[in-house]
């Protein structure tokens, strides 16, 4: 049983990886998408018995983030005609060398973090916060608002990971409610990006920056040109 | 009780979503607020037992956010009413960049408002961890679409920036919630529950590695909801492209059902004995809020904007304050309700002056006093509140929070906080005596009617906000005393 943990928080991992390296939005979408399903399965795996209330969260979390969530956000990029490119800030490699090295960093942070309690992989809490790391990383890191949403879910599904630690504490409502808030925000962000696809005709967040302080540095700056055009006045002045 | 102020705005949200005429709507809107006032009122004087384990509990401190919290929300329905009636609901042109814009539809917008006043009773009443977490990010999901309102870019870009920073730093939120459960959990697998009160009770046999961390991912995460610098980028945009009703509740009410998220962490870490890593925190984050909030003041030509740095700044007043310890929780306490009233007050005026200048800039919205006497006399009033002039009640709660900080020892932090609010107090003077004094660019030759319902809700927020500092109901003034109890550690 333990392999068969171990084996689907790295196919989780990997999918969280592969998002940061593949180049068509549809594609990272699918991935945080099929990382959703494993970390339902994970959930079923982990628990010792099967209960009602539990079949129940696992059904509802695959077929929320497995289908519900992707058909989507699938629907907003057909319907929206998005570009299929992701257009990172940071490079493809660079991105995946970050989410390698996050790893790193996760599985150092589980050694000088001992659990109070024993648990049924070692690999749970590195695999989950290196996860979360890679869906922080893809927020910031994309352009388009369809790969932040995708980013989300994979954020999502790391800290969903790292509950598995809980089974004990976790109470299947607060796990219901949590499930149903992730949807509502997802499903909130969908009909948000469908309107800015409508209102702008792209959905690049780079290019939603008419909003900031208008500080008034250009005010403090007016005065120097002033003076520099005086000056170059009475030297036209001098010269004629 | 509690069921039924849960169910009260839900109800009211139903029958708004389905209701077809507007007028119904509104009243809808007004009479739902109006028992939920009712119903809170009525919980202050009997207290309401406890429900489902202790999970939804009503103690002091939840009991004086939500009063608050219903006491805004009462003023902002009204002031609802006369805003919605003058909203014209076709297609009309955007003043910045001449595009057609039209709004929301009524019925959902009151609508919202409504389940946006459930979500936020229910993060007051509710005891456990995980519900608390849900609660919060259901006030994110239920006011996104009030900043929607008028259908434009800029709303659009404010919507999307707010549901994104929101829900990544909610998401942390869950992590820190994790990490305490972790913490809840002994060697033999088996856990205290999530409910806050089994937490303190247990508060020893936790593992404390855990739990500050859990408590510092909290406080990240709800921080970016409270707008606490440097997480509160999405605050300036949404509170300035939000119905300005929207903004009063979002910044008067909404901030406030954040940081009580984190001062429920709080607890359980003071209840542990060893605060002083999430004391020094609150401190911290509270300095830089403050530090941030001034320097955008500083340079500030949008009215709206500098109302929400202002928000900014208070939310740090407070995060510092509850870090001091001692009677500065009570001075926290105090401000929390202060800044509620005040900065509702100066936002319902912002939005008579937005209405009326169609401008946010202040060189564009100058001369108030001339042609909307009442809303400029309100715009001062709700100014010399909100920095602090004797005798409002702000004045009084920074007050306390000072001679706490000086009483503490920390003289470097007391000379920071007075200097910041000095400063603060002449950015705030050069932005409102300008709009209320001089010439109107707009060509009015007489001020125009001032409809009763945009100036008597803010007018009680003014009036609340001038007798606090003189006078508070006993059982308030209890309510209050028992809430800074709960959250006192140190000192």
């Amino acid at each position: 049983m333990e392999y068969l943990i171990d084996f689907m928080l790295i196919l989780a991992l990997v999918l969280g990886l592969a998002c940061l390296g593949l180049r068509r939005v549809s594609q990272c979408v699918w991935a945080a998408a099929l990382q959703g399903i494993v970390t339902g399965i994970l959930l079923l795996i982990v628990h010792d018995e099967v209960e009602i209330g539990l079949i129940v969260v696992v059904a509802s979390s695959i077929v929320v983030k497995g289908l519900l969530v992707p058909w989507f956000l699938t629907r907003t990029i057909k319907t929206g005609r998005v570009e299929v490119e992701v257009e990172p800030y940071i490079g493809f490699n660079l991105s995946l060398v970050i989410g390698g090295l996050a790893f790193g960093a996760a599985l150092w942070l589980a050694i000088a973090l001992t659990l109070p309690f024993e648990i049924e992989s070692e690999l749970i809490i590195p695999v989950s916060l290196a996860t979360a790391f890679i869906g922080l990383l893809t927020i910031v890191s994309r352009r388009k608002a369809i790969t932040q949403v995708a980013g989300f879910l994979i954020l999502e599904n790391g800290i969903f990971m790292f509950g598995l630690v809980l089974v004990a504490a976790l109470p299947t409502l607060v796990e219901m409610g949590v499930l149903l808030d992730l949807f509502a925000a997802v499903f909130v962000m969908g009909v948000t990006i469908h309107n800015i696809n409508r209102a702008f005709d792209h959905i690049d967040t780079s290019r939603l920056n008419q909003l900031h302080d208008k500080l008034p540095s250009r005010r403090w700056r007016m005065p120097r040109n002033g003076a520099r055009q005086r000056e170059a006045v009475q030297n036209d002045q001098a010269d004629s | 009780m509690i069921v039924a102020l849960l169910a009260v705005p839900l109800i009211g949200a139903v029958l708004a979503f389905v209701m077809p005429w507007e007028r119904p709507q509104r009243a809808i809107l007004v009479a739902a607020a109006s028992a939920h006032l009712a119903l809170v009122i009525a919980s202050i004087i009997e207290p309401p037992g406890s429900l489902l384990d202790g999970w939804l509990r009503a103690d002091d401190l939840g009991l004086y956010v939500l009063l608050i919290t219903s006491v805004l929300f009462w003023v902002a329905a009204v002031y609802a009413v006369g805003y919605l009636q003058r909203e014209a609901s076709d297609p009309r042109s955007d003043w910045v960049d001449g595009g057609l814009f039209s709004n929301a539809p009524q019925g959902v917008f009151t609508g919202y408002l409504l389940l946006f006043l459930a979500a936020m009773t229910l993060v007051t009443v509710v005891h456990h961890l995980g519900l608390l977490w849900v609660g919060v990010e259901a006030t994110t999901l239920t006011s996104a679409p009030l900043i929607y309102f008028h259908r434009h870019h800029r709303s659009l870009e404010a919507t999307w920036k707010y549901l994104l920073v929101g829900s990544v730093g909610i998401a942390l939120a869950l992590l820190g919630t994790f990490f305490i459960a972790v913490s809840a959990t002994s060697g033999d697998g088996t856990a205290v529950p999530m409910v806050l009160e089994d937490l303190i009770a247990a508060a020893d046999s936790l593992d404390t590695t855990w739990l500050h961390a859990g408590f510092l991912f909290l406080l990240v995460g709800y921080g970016t909801k409270m707008g606490l610098a440097p997480l509160h980028t999405w605050l300036p945009d949404a509170h300035s492209e939000a119905p300005s009703l929207v903004s009063a509740l979002m910044s008067g009410a909404l901030l406030n059902t954040a940081f009580l998220g984190i001062l429920r962490a709080y607890q359980i870490v003071g209840a542990t004995g060893d605060s002083a890593f999430a004391s020094q925190l609150l401190i911290a984050f509270g300095l830089i809020s403050m530090f941030v909030a001034t320097v955008f003041m500083l340079l500030q030509n949008d009215f709206k904007r500098i109302l929400a740095y202002s928000s900014v700044e208070h939310m740090g007043i407070v995060a510092l304050a509850v870090g001091i310890g001692g009677s500065a929780s009570s001075g926290a306490m105090f401000h929390v309700m202060n800044h509620s009233l005040a900065k509702g007050l100066l936002f319902l005026i912002a939005g008579n002056a937005l209405a009326f200048y169609r401008s946010t800039s202040v060189r564009g919205a100058r001369g108030m006093l001339k042609v909307l006497p009442v809303s400029a006399t309100l715009w001062l009033i709700g100014f010399l509140a909100i920095t602090g002039t004797p005798p409002f009640g702000t004045f009084f709660s920074e007050f306390i929070v000072l001679q706490a900080i000086f009483e503490s020892g920390r003289n470097v932090v007391a000379v920071a906080y007075l200097l910041m609010l000095a400063l603060i107090f002449t950015a705030m003077t050069a932005v409102v005596l300008r709009m209320v004094q001089g010439t109107p660019l707009i060509a009015t030759t007489s001020r125009v009617r001032e409809p009763l319902s945009s100036v008597v809700p803010p007018a009680l927020l003014a009036i609340g906000v001038l007798v606090s500092g003189f006078y508070l109901p006993p059982t308030i003034r209890t309510l209050m005393d028992n809430a800074a109890v709960l959250i006192e550690i140190g000192g």
